[in-house]
């Protein structure tokens, strides 16, 4: 530690001087108080003073009373006067001026070294304090208020120095209440504290030969909230450092967390703004990141979003994209598709897809992608899910009491990651069918690998009830998520969907191919059906027959149509024209 | 090693048994502090002088005051008394007196200095 001694008198501050280097301290000297004070204010100057009380310059309260008048401008000083025995009503004044303690002349070894011991004490009381204040006590990392400091000055910086940038990336996890809140908050807590060291893997890894965190040069790493944290970079050439450095959180936090020996699998939605000379203010920079973080959760998370000039319009418009949806949801604007499954060995359709559709008043008819993400962001899928199942199971008690009647159809239906988190969906479900109609054996519940694997514990515990009603489990997107088999083996699906970016290439790609044949030979091993998504050639039909793929969905066979359309390609089909011709 | 010193104050007025313990028994440091004295004492005695001479309160109370501080940490206890006396009699801005407590601290510090001399050179 180093230890600041004032004293004109050259014969005591030999004599203190040297007590304090025997004693391992490292000590600068000095005969007057304003060369004392000079040094006390310089940014890393040192933390413990030894002042006489008179000296030539500044006095010793002098020096102790400006200290303090700038505390605010850097760590806290411990401040010892020097006095005489004669003096000790002066002890008085000098605690008024701000002094800590004091020492009486001509100075005990001992007492000297155990005063120093009770400063260094106090100083580390103060540095936890301030440490305490200044970082989030689950993780570790620096907080809100230490976050806000650090951008200021980051801020101040771009103004006074020409060329400097920096960038913020908002990160925000993505479904986190729901994790909390069916594995309980200490485990949330658990996987917070996950979350923060791998952020801080991926922002040093980025910058190799980066710092301690909470130091004054180094990127930053702050949580600011229950599942909301900052990633402040320094000095950096564009906005692609940004890109960058959020591509390795992604990268960093898609593999498996093991909480509580459940194993949890997260996304984040990340937003990255840029603060340079025209940086007025912290907040711009702040709301940009939040604004472009906002966007990549309503484009359907796990992505990163860089907010531009226009973010404040991009906020705007995804307001109103909520407000309307709101609209939609009272008014029931939405309408259901569905897209045959047929099988691939007779042609016949076996079950159709039910996909909504948003029959916006502005807009004109619109597609999925442009409004589930936010639907989902905002909780509005739930009644948006919920009308869809309904309408879905009873067009399809429909169909199967007529054209369908000899050999019924089966109903998919997606559900949501909101969805599968509501606490009352086998009961909500078990509602629908009743009053519908339909029966359970024809209801196909479609999850993908991703949802399941958020709570794997719960996920088996719901679909296995599910299963219980009667209702088909079919696992979408195959293929693209992260599962393992022992995993998929706990869970009572029946049918795996493989993802239409395989199916793309089958017939150009011998990976892809290889891919699709052995998800097929997997899913007959353990007794599944396998339905290939996104066929649209002829091609890829006669392929996927020869690996023995049970069904097909895509455009060759038609895309989403409308309930009266989807009704006459039942008439046409082979397996119930000749209901028709009967 | 310097060989402990017997008495603990002489009757020049400097206890360096106690002095002794200050420095925590080191001979190297106690012969630097006395090299500092005996550069650095004339000088704060002439601004004293001078001081005087002029009447200069202010002055006089702040060299007695460095003075008493450097005597006191050399355990000239005599001298440093003497120089904490002028200091008193500045801040009440009598001059009666001081200058011959000045021609004291001169003699009482200047027979502490060579009993430290001595004590130094015993062991060196």
């Amino acid at each position: 530690m180093k230890i600041l001694l004032a004293d004109d008198d050259a014969v005591t501050r030999t004599l203190l001087k040297r007590t304090l280097q025997r004693a391992g301290f490292e000590v600068v000297s000095f005969s007057d108080g304003q060369a004392a004070l000079d040094c006390l204010l310089t940014e890393d100057g040192p933390r413990m003073a030894i002042l006489d009380w008179v000296m030539p310059g500044k006095d010793g309260p002098a020096v102790c009373r400006e200290v303090r008048a700038r505390r605010n401008s850097r760590a806290f000083t411990y401040l010892i006067l020097l006095t005489s025995k004669e003096a000790v009503d002066d002890v008085v004044r000098g605690f008024d001026a701000g002094a800590d303690d004091y020492l009486i002349k001509p100075c005990n070894p001992e007492e000297l070294k155990a005063r120093i011991q009770v400063g260094m004490r106090t100083l580390q009381l103060q540095d936890s304090l301030i440490h305490e204040a200044e970082h989030d006590t689950l993780t570790g990392l620096p907080n809100r208020a230490f976050f806000v400091k650090r951008l200021a000055q980051c801020t101040r910086k771009a103004r006074e120095v020409e060329g400097y940038q920096f960038a913020l990336l908002f990160v925000d996890i993505d479904r986190f209440k729901n994790i909390n809140d069916s594995l309980g908050h200490l485990a949330g807590d658990d996987l917070m504290k996950g979350v923060a060291q791998r952020l801080l893997r991926a922002v040093r890894a980025d910058a190799a030969g980066s710092g301690e965190q909470g130091d004054e040069t180094t990127d930053l790493v702050a949580r600011i909230g229950g599942d909301e944290f900052v990633i402040l970079l320094e000095d950096f050439a564009g906005a692609d450092d940004g890109v960058r450095v959020a591509e390795r959180v992604q990268t960093e936090l898609h593999p498996a967390f093991t909480i509580q020996e459940h194993e949890v699998f997260i996304t984040a939605s990340i937003g990255i703004s840029t603060g340079g000379g025209n940086t007025t203010d912290s907040s711009e920079v702040i709301r940009g990141a939040d604004a472009a973080m906002y966007k990549a959760k309503l484009l359907g998370k796990d992505r990163y979003q860089v907010n531009d000039s226009s973010g404040n319009n991009d906020a705007v418009g995804l307001l109103r994209l909520e407000n309307d949806l709101r609209r939609a949801v009272d008014h029931e604007e939405f309408e259901v598709f569905y897209q045959p499954i047929v099988d691939l060995a007779s042609g016949n359709i076996l079950s159709f897809e039910a996909l909504v559709r948003w029959r916006h008043m502005g807009r004109g008819m619109l597609q999925p992608g442009s409004f589930i993400a936010a639907a989902e962001e905002t909780g509005l899928i739930i009644p948006i899910g919920a009308w869809v199942m309904r309408q879905a199971c009873k067009q399809a008690q429909m169909w199967n009491a007529d054209v369908a009647r000899e050999h019924p159809v089966s109903i998919s239906v997606n559900v949501s990651p909101r969805q599968f988190m509501e606490e009352d969906l086998v009961k909500r479900i078990g509602e629908i069918l009743s009053s519908t109609g339909l029966d359970p054996a024809r209801l196909h519940l479609e999850v993908t690998e991703n949802l399941t694997m958020q709570d794997a514990g719960r996920a088996v515990k719901i679909l296995t009830s599910l299963s219980d009603l009667g209702i088909s489990i079919s696992l979408d997107d195959f293929g693209t998520g992260y599962s393992s088999l022992s995993y998929l083996l706990r869970l009572p699906i029946r049918t795996l969907k493989i993802d239409r970016s395989f199916v793309a290439n089958i017939d150009s790609s011998a990976e892809s191919s290889a891919i699709v044949q052995t998800i097929i030979s997997l899913a007959h091993n353990l007794g599944m059906k396998v339905v290939a998504e996104g066929i649209e050639s002829e091609a890829q039909r006669e392929l996927l027959k020869t690996l023995h793929c049970d069904l097909g969905q895509g455009y060759l066979f038609s895309k989403p149509v409308e309930a009266a359309r989807a009704a006459e390609m039942l008439w046409q089909s082979p397996l119930h024209h000749s209901l028709k011709a009967a | 090693m310097l060989t402990q010193p017997e008495e603990t104050a002489d009757e020049v007025g400097v206890n360096l048994i106690e002095l002794f313990a200050r420095v925590e028994y080191d001979r190297e440091l106690l012969q630097d502090m006395y090299g500092i004295f005996v550069e650095e004492f004339p000088k704060l005695y002439e601004l004293l002088h001078a001081a005087v001479v002029t009447s200069d309160f202010e002055q006089i109370q702040t060299n007695a005051h460095t003075l008493k501080g450097m005597l006191a940490s050399l355990s000239f206890r005599k001298a440093s008394a003497t120089a904490m006396r002028i200091e008193k009699m500045a801040q009440l801005c009598d001059l009666t007196g001081v200058p011959a407590e000045v021609q004291l601290l001169e003699r009482d510090a200047l027979l502490a200095g060579n009993s430290l001399e001595k004590f130094c050179a015993q062991a060196s």
